[in-house]
């Protein structure tokens, strides 16, 4: 029930506005609008999983025991490139507590949904540092472990090309040399006799008339290095080959049935016969998405069947044989009139994509066709190269290709005020995409696309609006700002789905596929199910466990794209639901439906509210006095797509974005003169989300995100030597950031103009904080000491030897 | 890793006279944090472990009139968090705070930093300025050796087979001495020194009286500054010799270029170091 | 070789290999899974148990040196079903995200509490510097505590 009107938020996209309407007719104002007030949406309800985890009983894919579970341990190259000359396992074999020492030998199936140039182990060949070469099979990790070292091998290793650049000359080595001949979806794939994995090109409008008609150029090439998701729970799974011939598996994993379908096609068995589940997640941030770890695991249980084999990677193996982030190099040269506006925009993108390109190739293509950020370009040329490298591979990381590219743009953006002696505001305001934008992809925005304007103004208010200090004994000061946009990144097919149940008392138990890996998203299905249904979020009971035998289907929880799409699915399972009480109810009080209205506690009669039926009485169909029942039990299932998501056209165009979130991000820093060390003592992010589901919540996802970008921006990068060794693939030298590196003070502040697909106008908002806060610093610290970086991290060596230059 | 054996005592002597008779490959374990992560590694493979963490011998702090003794097995949060060591070597309170996060610093020793003996380890600058004596024990013999002269290189040190470190007898400062500990790491905690330095000097009549300074993480060995100290000995601390200071340091040091840092970095980040501490100083 | 432990007030004798760590007698040997193992060097503070009253990584601890110790895991700390003063206010302030680094920022909050019932936020940040957090950035985690030490600022 909703409670007295005192306060209203404009809604046209009430969810139930039926029953608001039907409510609330006196309160139509002049404009004809709705108004609504939320009970459930916008508080900071707690989360439904946070006692489990507060208390540790929350259990991850490592606290998973199983009958008769066997161990593996993997041995790693030396070389990042190398044939495979010959394997002796014997010694291994002879270990304590040895079962079994696996290879590639004999494996003859190449997997991936996107490019299928995955094998679970190297084959004839290693191309890089991390690949699956042998495995041990043993009673305990410890044994495995031990036995991994005897394993003996001989390589004959071969010239390694560590950046995308050096992979791109004529007279490199080619990394596959069947590239052409590989499986791949329509409109991506490998130049055969090159390492181009991939080759993305959008045009829109005319890239030269563009040119012609600028009066002012800006131009330059940024780096965004590899850099790793560090989840605090390293990647792990198990899979069990069963007697039955059929497989199950557990992993630490956003897409269970991306998992179920590669390992059924792999292993010849009908998608009901392979069960995945995932158990808690400790955090995903992308490099848990896609099929990364589970085919290798999966090859190894394949010679144990009958016994589970675990696996969980060390902190090493994590780094360097999981996903990588970034690697991505990109040139981008904008044109402009005098008076700012934006004419054209041409990028070549080149991402260093590691040895396999499937998990990749999406991640290029974001950052080409949103390189534009939050700005309309008339006329715009980009491009991505997806490369080929002996270095790790390359994956989803949060942000997808948008901060790496849009750190260009920003960086651009406020070299190119400084030319025209403009404020870099004016300049990006005389650009921003609002009502009526097209943008690179084609797609047209209107209003509740969102207002980055308004998070700008925010932003500038709370980082801008008082003096900047100066300069001191200690410190230089500056300050920066950035813009930000992304869409998802998604698949045309791409679905969350919904399965709710009423059980007997009212209460009501919802499924689905979306992987919680500390987002929240149970939260955010609790209170939209709890919104539309009229009921308190106690009585929802969301999922804690993802089992593709139980749980609706759901393409891959990533892209942010949960509260739109699977918020969206939410609301269409409940609207079944609520319709399905009234469909029995109808029949029982003998009316039509649509003289029924529903309140959360009955399904009663418009006219007559006296006349009326408890949801408990509906929840599995009426039983009259006699016993007779009639009606559906209450269960419903629903799905929700983006609309009309598409693939590239022959411009590289289409409605690949659809829901756009727009956002701004600025800084106040202090630079230690001694030392060059960057300290952040306020940063700020604004976003247009749409609505706010949960306050506190989201507060939580902005803070971590731009925790996890400060520490790419400042101290983060795996470096890889020009043989392809990595030598810091340990959180020491990786540089993790800690408590002390948080910001002193971080503003976060929302803007709500509704959009058109998600519940209640909501959109997606996990990522889009790490997107503005590389360009953000970096131009705060040409406020400061009058320095332009191109590259991150920026750390305090490195800026100290500029500072000394000058 | 597999059949480590672990060796363990309460009573001193019969450590030591185990120890003598150890054929195995060994290694003295306190706290464990430098020698576990080597094992998991496999940077190291010993037989056996003798643990020194229960030798009550090794776990007293000691003061008298002009010295402490700290056993080499007190804890780097014990140390930190005893009040004479505060009040009188406050150079080793400041450094062993900058040592990994306050877990490790539960388990570390004095005995495993210096025993360790890598040129990043945080106690030894400020062991040096305190003039330290390590206090080695074998089954039969003790003797006693200058900090400077215990470290021989990276992860190199004079301990013989048999031995261990006892305790540590440092100087007590006296009540006009000052000093400092600075370290230039890429992030807060657990950062490994990119370079650091320990300081520590007496003014008397405004004039320098005494004046300690060592280097850590920018060569094999700490380095004891003998240069800059001769600057000013017997004069005012003048904000004059700031700038010479600093261009001695690349004499007195020879900077390694590692995966953590480049010399010309080093020598660099010392000389900002060295000019902050000045600074404050003159 | 045989070790006697106490575990959250319980007592427990076993024989283990002497190159077990206390995290995965933890784990294993006590089936108690709130302890997590994230980098297995003594890095990122998942492992944090408190030995005889001291906050330490039991990755890097061998269970043999644990031998007549006092541990309590995350599992203590909760009595009778009721979370501690300290798990509600985490749960109150969304300091819990994917819940992974909870076990062991818990612990090391409390130690801190205990030894300094009012920390300013800098003596948080310096009591928890060895606990690393991927999801919340921190911020949430600095008023949970706050605000269990009755300083929350409003």
């Amino acid at each position: 029930m909703y409670s007295k009107w005192t306060e209203y938020k404009e809604d046209s996209r009430a969810e139930n506005a039926e029953d608001a309407e039907g409510k609330n007719t006196k309160l139509l104002n002049s404009t004809g609008r709705v108004f609504v007030e939320f009970k459930y949406v916008g508080k900071s309800i707690q989360r439904p999983d946070a006692v489990k985890k507060v208390t540790g009983k929350a259990y991850f894919l490592d606290d998973v025991k199983l009958p008769g579970m066997l161990y593996a341990a993997i041995l790693r190259p030396e070389y990042a490139h190398a044939k495979i000359i010959s394997i002796d396992t014997s010694e291994a074999e002879k270990c304590e507590g040895v079962v079994k020492v696996v290879t590639g030998k004999g494996c003859e199936f190449k997997y991936g949904d996107n490019i299928r140039d995955l094998t679970p182990f190297a084959v004839d060949k290693v191309r890089y540092i991390g690949e699956p070469v042998a495995a041990v099979i043993a009673e305990n990790t410890h044994l495995a472990r031990e036995a991994v070292k005897k394993i003996k091998v001989e390589y004959e290793p071969l010239p390694v090309l560590v950046d995308a650049l050096d992979s791109l000359k004529d007279d490199a080595i080619l990394i596959h040399e069947k590239s052409g001949e590989y499986w791949h979806l329509p409109g991506l794939g490998p130049k055969a006799g090159t390492n181009i994995a991939n080759h993305y090109e959008l045009k829109k409008g005319d890239i030269k008339k563009g040119f012609d008609d600028a009066e002012v150029f800006v131009e330059g090439e940024f780096v965004y290095p590899w850099g790793s998701s560090a989840a605090i729970e390293p990647h792990g799974s198990i899979v069990w080959f069963h007697e039955d011939k059929t497989i199950e598996c557990w992993s630490s994993s956003i897409c269970p049935f991306i998992i179920r379908e590669e390992l059924g096609r792999v292993y010849d068995l009908p998608l009901s016969d392979v069960r995945v589940h995932i158990p808690e997640l400790g955090g995903c941030f992308g490099y848990k998405s896609d099929i990364t770890v589970e085919q290798t695991i999966a090859w190894i249980a394949s010679f144990v069947p009958g016994h589970p084999v675990k696996w969980v990677a060390t902190r090493k193996e994590d780094l360097l044989s999981t996903l990588l982030g970034h690697g991505m190099r990109t040139r981008m040269k904008i044109g402009a009139k005098k008076d700012g506006t934006f004419t054209a925009m041409e990028t070549t993108i080149y991402q260093s994509t590691g040895a396999y390109s499937d998990t990749g190739v999406h991640v290029s293509i974001g950052a080409g066709h949103n390189c534009g950020g939050a700005y309309e370009f008339p006329n715009a040329h980009l491009q991505s190269y997806l490369v080929y490298t002996n270095t790790p591979p390359v994956g989803a990381y949060r942000g997808y290709g948008h901060q790496e590219s849009q750190f260009a743009t920003e960086r651009l953006i406020d070299i190119l005020a400084r030319k025209l002696n403009m404020s870099s505001f004016d300049l990006r305001e005389k650009n921003y995409m609002g009502d009526g934008s097209v943008t690179a992809l084609g797609e047209k925005l209107i209003t509740s696309h969102g207002d980055v304007k308004k998070c700008a103004d925010l932003v500038r208010e709370a980082i801008f609006s008082k003096e900047k200090p100066a300069e001191d004994d200690k410190y230089y000061y500056g300050r920066g700002f950035s813009g930000v946009m992304k869409t998802p990144k998604g698949a045309p097919f791409s679905s969350k789905s919904c399965y709710l149940k009423f059980n007997a008392d009212g209460s009501v138990a919802i499924n689905m596929g979306g992987a919680e890996v500390g987002q929240g998203l149970r939260t955010v299905v609790q209170q939209v199910a709890a919104e539309v249904l009229m009921i308190p979020t106690e009585k929802i009971k969301v999922y804690t466990e993802i089992d593709t035998q139980f749980s609706p289907w759901e393409w891959q929880t990533i892209g942010s794209m949960f509260t739109t799409q699977g918020g969206r699915a939410v609301v269409r399972a409940c609207k079944k639901a609520i319709k399905m009480m009234k469909k029995t109810a109808a029949q029982v009080l003998r009316v039509n439906i649509d003289n029924l209205k529903y309140d959360g506690e009955h399904v009663y009669l418009r006219n007559d509210p006296s006349l009326k039926l408890t949801v408990e009485s509906l929840a599995r169909g009426y039983m009259y006095d006699d016993g007779m029942t009639v009606g559906d039990v209450v269960h419903t299932t629903s799905d929700a797509r983006l609309p009309r998501y598409s693939v590239p056209d022959a411009n590289g165009q289409g409605t690949m974005g659809v829901s756009h979130t727009f956002g701004a991000q600025g800084c106040e820093i202090k630079i230690e003169k001694a030392t060059g060390k960057i300290i952040i003592d306020h940063f700020a992010s604004a976003f247009d989300v749409g609505r706010v589901i949960n306050a506190q919540q989201i507060r939580g996802q902005v803070a971590g995100g731009v925790m996890m970008a400060i520490g790419a921006s400042l101290c983060e990068e795996l470096v890889f030597d020009s043989e392809g060794r990595c030598h810091n693939a340990m959180f020491r030298k990786y540089r993790f950031p800690t408590i002390k590196d948080a910001p002193e003070k971080q503003t976060i502040e929302f803007v709500e103009t509704p959009g058109e697909i998600g519940p209640f106008g909501a959109r997606g908002i996990g990522e889009h904080p790490v997107i503005g806060v590389a360009p953000s610093i970096l131009n705060a610290v040409y406020d400061a000491v009058g320095i332009d970086f191109f590259r991150i991290p920026l750390t305090a060596e490195i800026l100290k030897a500029e500072m000394d230059k000058k | 890793m597999k059949n480590l054996q672990l060796i363990k005592s309460d009573n001193l002597s019969e450590l030591l006279e185990l120890l003598k008779k150890e054929e195995r490959k060994y290694n003295i374990i306190a706290g464990g944090t430098d020698v576990m992560v080597l094992l998991k590694e496999f940077l190291i493979d010993p037989q056996c472990l003798y643990d020194v963490s229960g030798l009550s011998e090794l776990k007293e702090i000691l003061v008298d009139n002009d010295s402490i003794e700290i056993g080499s097995a007190v804890t780097m949060s014990d140390i930190i968090s005893d009040s004479e060591v505060s009040r009188y070597a406050p150079v080793l309170v400041s450094a062993l705070k900058e040592v990994g996060s306050p877990l490790i610093r539960n388990r570390a020793t004095l005995g495993g930093n210096v025993g360790n003996s890598s040129p990043a380890g945080d106690s030894i600058p400020a062991l040096f300025v305190l003039n330290a004596r390590v206090n080695i024990v074998s089954e039969g013999n003790e003797r006693s050796v200058k900090i400077e002269d215990f470290i021989l290189g990276p992860r190199r040190n004079v301990l013989e087979k048999g031995e261990i470190i006892k305790s540590f007898v440092i100087d007590k400062m006296g009540t006009d001495e000052r000093s400092f500990f600075l370290k230039a790491g890429s992030r807060n905690a657990l950062a490994i020194s990119k370079a650091n330095l320990a300081f520590r000097f007496m003014l008397k009549d405004n004039l320098v009286k005494s004046m300690n300074l060592s280097f850590g993480s920018v060569g094999p060995v700490v380095i004891k500054s003998t240069m800059i100290p001769q600057l000013f000995i017997g004069k005012k601390p003048d904000p004059g010799l700031i700038d010479k200071s600093c261009s001695l340091v690349s004499e007195e040091i020879k900077p390694i270029d590692d995966f953590r840092s480049t010399a010309k970095y080093r020598v660099k980040v010392l000389e900002n170091l060295l000019r902050k501490c000045l600074d404050e100083f003159c | 070789m045989k070790i006697n432990v106490k575990v959250n007030g319980k007592k427990y004798e076993r024989d283990v290999r002497e190159n077990m760590t206390l995290l995965r007698f933890i784990r294993e040997e006590i089936g108690l899974t709130g302890t997590k193992e994230g980098c297995g060097v003594g890095e990122c503070g998942a492992c944090t148990v408190i030995l005889n009253g001291k906050t330490v990584n039991s990755c890097i601890v061998l269970a043999v040196e644990a031998d007549g110790a006092v541990i309590e895991t995350i599992e203590g700390e909760a009595k009778n079903g009721k979370m501690s003063k300290l798990q509600n206010s985490f749960h109150e302030h969304h300091a819990v995200q994917c819940g992974f680094c909870t076990p062991g920022m818990v612990l090391s909050a409390k130690t801190l509490l205990k030894e300094n019932p009012k920390p300013s936020e800098h003596e948080i940040k310096e009591a928890l510097e060895g606990n690393f957090c991927r999801c919340t950035g921190y911020q949430q985690i600095i008023e949970a505590i706050q605000d269990a030490s009755g300083q929350m600022k409003k």
